[in-house]
C-alpha cells in the first residue's frame, strides 16, 4: 500500500510536470511571449529589452528551467486584459468554480443514485424503462445546448431564474442543473447496473431469507456494495465536470474560471490562459489521485500491485 | 491451400456438396442476417437511419440545401419556422439574424460536423492503433513510455487541452481536427495494447516468427486483422464524442470560424436571441442530439454484436 500511494504521488507529479511542459511548449508556438507582453503599441527596442529580461535568448532548456522557477513561485506574468499579476486574477474566480462544480456533484448523487436505486428495485417496470430511456437522453444532450433550453423555459418564457450571472440561490440552480445532467443520467444507469448485479448475489438471498424488509435490503446490503464503481465512476467525473464548466459558466454568464478561461483566449491573454489550465490540471490530478487512495478505505480487498 | 482446389477436390461426394453450400450460404448470409438482427433491435435501427440521414444530408448538401447557406437577405431576417403564423413554407425552420435560412445552415453544418468526426476519427485511430501494436508488441521501455504519456494524457481533461492548443494554433477547420486526433488516440491505444499482450504469444504468431516474417510484418499483417473488432467499436463511440467536442469547440469561439455554419456556432449566435428568436437555439441543438444519439445507439448495437467484451467503453 505504503508503494503504490509513492507511486501514485510521483505520477501525479508527472501529470503536473507534463502539464507544465505542454504550457511552456505552447506558449512558444504562439510567438514571441515578450511582444505579447510588450502590447502593440512598443518599439522594437523595448521588446528586445524584455526579450533580454524574461531570459528569452537564452538556451530552451535554461528558460524551461526560469518557467519552472517562476511557476513554483506563481509568477506567471501580468494578465494583458487586467494589467495585474494573472495567479490572483484566477484564483479570485476560482470560489465560483468550485461553488458551481460542488452543487451539480450534490444534485448527482441527491438525484442520480436514488433514481438508479427506483429503477433498480422497480427493474423492467414502465418507470423503470422511461427513467432509463431519459438517462440515454441526459448523457446525450450536449451541456450547452441543455443550457441554452433551460434559459429559453425557465428564465425567459416563465421567468422562475435569472437567465445569468452569479448572485443568489436562484442564479445557481439552472448552470448546476445544465452540469449535473449528463453526471446524473450516467450515476443513474450505473447505479442501477450494479445494484441489479448486486441482488443476484448470495448475501442478498441470505439477508432475504433472515427476513429482513426490502427497504434494509436495498439500502443496507446492496446499495453498500454497490457504491464502490458509483463512487469511483463520481471522482473520475471531476475532469468532466471542470470541462462542463467551461461551457456552463459561458452559457449563463457565471463569473467562474472557465468563463475566464474562454475569455482569455479570445483576448489571447497567455499569461491567465497558462495559469487558468496549470489549475484544472493540477485540480484534476489531485483529485484523481484522492479517488484512487480512497479504493483502500471503501474496499480493504483491494491489493495494489 | 487455394481455395479452388479445395471445390475441385472434394466436389465428388454429396456431404462435401452440401458443407460448400453451407459455407457458402454463410458468407452469402452474413449480412443479411446481421441486418435482420437490427431490423429487430428498435433503438440500432432508429440509430442506423438517423446517422444514414445525416451522412447522405452531409454528402449531397451542396445539392440539397433550399437555399445558400451563406445569403443573408434583410427582406428574411428571424423569420420564425413555416407553422408560426409569420413563417414560410420556403424557409422550413425560420431564418436567423441575417435572413441565412435555418435548415441549409443545419444541413451544411452536418457537412463539417461528420467531417470533423470521421477524419478526427481516422487520424486519432491510426496514431493510437499504431502505438497500441507497439506498445503491446514490442512491451518494456517501449510499452512504458507509450502507456504514461496515454495516462498523462487521461488525467487532462480534454475539452480544457483541446481548448488551450486551440487557442494557440488559432481557428480553423484543419487546427480542429489535428487536435481532437491528438486527444483522442488514448482510448484505441490501451485497448489495443491489451488484446495485443494476448495475442502475441498466440501459435499463428510464433508460427509466423518461426518462418522468419518481419516485426512489422507480424503486427500489420497478422496481428492487426485480431484486432479490428475493437477498432469499430471503439471508433463508432469516438465519433459522437469528436462531434461533441467540434460542437463545444465552435460554441466557444475557439472552433471552425464564421461564417461557416456549424452546429456549435450557430448555437453561439444564437445565444444573443434567445429571448426574441427560439428557434435559432432549437433546430441546430435537436440536429446535433439526434446525430449523438443515433451514432451512440449504433455504436451500441455494434459492440453488442461484434465485441460485447468492450461494454464498459
Amino acid at each position: 500500500m505504503g508503494a503504490y500511494v509513492i507511486r501514485r504521488l510521483i505520477h501525479t507529479i508527472f501529470v503536473v510536470f507534463a502539464a507544465l511542459v505542454v504550457i511552456f511548449v505552447l506558449v512558444r508556438l504562439s510567438g514571441d511571449p515578450a511582444a505579447m507582453m510588450a502590447g502593440v503599441d512598443a518599439s522594437p527596442e523595448d521588446v528586445a529589452r524584455l526579450h533580454h529580461e524574461m531570459g528569452l535568448d537564452r538556451p530552451l532548456y535554461v528558460q524551461f528551467g526560469l518557467f519552472l522557477e517562476q511557476a513554483v513561485r506563481g509568477d506567471f506574468g501580468n494578465s494583458l486584459r487586467y494589467g495585474s499579476s494573472a495567479l490572483p486574477v484566477v484564483v479570485e474566480r476560482l470560489p465560483a468554480t468550485i461553488q458551481l462544480t460542488v452543487a451539480a456533484m450534490v444534485l448527482t448523487i441527491v438525484v442520480g443514485v436514488p433514481i438508479g436505486i427506483i429503477s433498480a428495485v422497480r427493474r423492467g417496470t414502465m418507470l423503470d424503462r422511461v427513467t432509463m430511456i431519459f438517462a440515454v437522453l441526459g448523457q446525450t444532450i450536449p451541456v450547452f445546448w441543455l443550457g441554452i433550453l433551460l434559459i429559453l423555459l425557465f428564465a425567459v418564457r416563465i421567468h422562475w431564474f435569472p437567465t445569468g450571472g452569479r448572485g443568489g440561490f436562484s442564479h445557481l440552480i439552472l448552470p448546476a442543473i445544465a452540469l449535473a445532467t449528463f453526471n446524473v443520467a450516467r450515476v443513474a444507469r450505473l447505479v442501477r447496473s450494479e445494484m441489479l448485479d448486486v441482488v443476484d448475489q448470495e448475501f442478498i438471498r441470505v439477508a432475504r431469507s433472515k427476513g429482513l424488509t426490502e427497504q434494509v435490503i436495498v439500502l443496507r446490503h446492496a446499495l453498500r456494495n454497490a457504491a464502490i464503481p458509483v463512487i469511483t465512476i463520481l471522482g473520475l467525473q471531476i475532469g468532466h465536470l471542470l470541462s462542463g464548466a467551461v461551457i456552463t459558466e459561458t452559457v449563463f454568464a457565471w463569473p467562474g474560471m472557465g468563463r475566464l478561461l474562454v475569455q482569455a483566449i479570445q483576448f489571447r491573454d497567455f499569461p491567465v490562459i497558462q495559469v487558468a489550465v496549470l489549475f484544472l490540471a493540477l485540480t484534476v490530478a489531485v483529485i484523481n489521485l484522492l479517488v484512487d487512495l480512497s479504493y483502500a478505505w471503501l474496499d480493504p480487498r483491494i491489493k495494489y500491485s | 491451400m487455394l481455395p479452388g482446389k479445395v471445390v475441385d477436390t472434394t466436389s465428388a461426394t454429396g456431404q462435401d456438396k452440401t458443407l460448400q453450400e453451407r459455407a457458402r450460404s454463410s458468407g452469402r448470409g452474413r449480412f443479411p442476417r446481421a441486418f435482420r438482427r437490427l431490423l429487430k433491435n428498435p433503438s440500432g435501427l432508429f440509430g442506423l437511419v438517423s446517422v444514414l440521414i445525416f451522412i447522405l444530408a452531409g454528402i449531397f448538401a451542396p445539392w440539397i440545401t433550399p437555399h445558400d447557406p451563406l445569403a443573408q437577405s434583410l427582406q428574411t431576417r428571424l423569420l420564425p419556422p413555416f407553422w408560426d403564423a409569420h413563417g414560410s413554407v420556403s424557409y422550413f425552420f425560420g431564418t436567423d439574424a441575417l435572413g441565412r435560412d435555418i435548415l441549409s445552415r443545419i444541413i451544411q453544418g452536418s457537412r463539417i460536423s461528420l467531417l470533423v468526426g470521421f477524419v478526427s476519427v481516422a487520424v486519432g485511430s491510426i496514431i493510437g492503433v499504431a502505438l497500441g501494436l507497439i506498445a503491446g508488441y514490442r512491451g518494456g521501455r517501449v510499452d512504458s513510455v507509450i502507456m504514461r504519456l496515454a495516462d498523462v494524457q487521461l488525467s487532462f481533461p480534454s475539452l480544457i487541452l483541446a481548448l488551450a492548443v486551440m487557442a494557440i494554433l488559432g481557428q480553423g477547420l484543419r487546427n480542429i481536427i489535428l487536435v481532437l486526433a491528438i486527444t483522442g488516440w488514448v482510448q484505441y491505444s490501451r485497448v489495443i495494447r491489451s488484446r495485443v499482450l494476448s495475442i502475441r504469444e498466440a501459435e499463428f504468431v510464433l508460427a509466423s516468427r518461426t518462418i522468419g516474417a518481419s516485426h512489422n510484418r507480424i503486427m500489420f499483417r497478422h496481428i492487426l486483422p485480431n484486432v479490428l473488432s475493437p477498432i469499430i467499436v471503439i471508433a463508432t463511440f469516438a465519433l459522437p464524442q469528436m462531434i461533441l467536442a467540434e460542437a463545444s469547440l465552435s460554441f466557444l469561439g475557439v472552433g471552425i470560424p464564421l461564417p461557416t455554419p456549424t452546429w456549435g456556432n450557430m448555437l453561439a449566435e444564437a445565444q444573443n436571441y434567445v429571448a426574441t428568436a427560439w428557434w435559432l437555439s432549437v433546430a441546430p441543438g435537436l440536429a446535433l442530439m439526434i446525430c449523438l444519439l443515433g451514432i451512440n445507439l449504433l455504436g451500441d448495437w455494434l459492440r453488442d454484436s461484434l465485441d460485447p467484451r468492450l461494454k464498459n467503453l
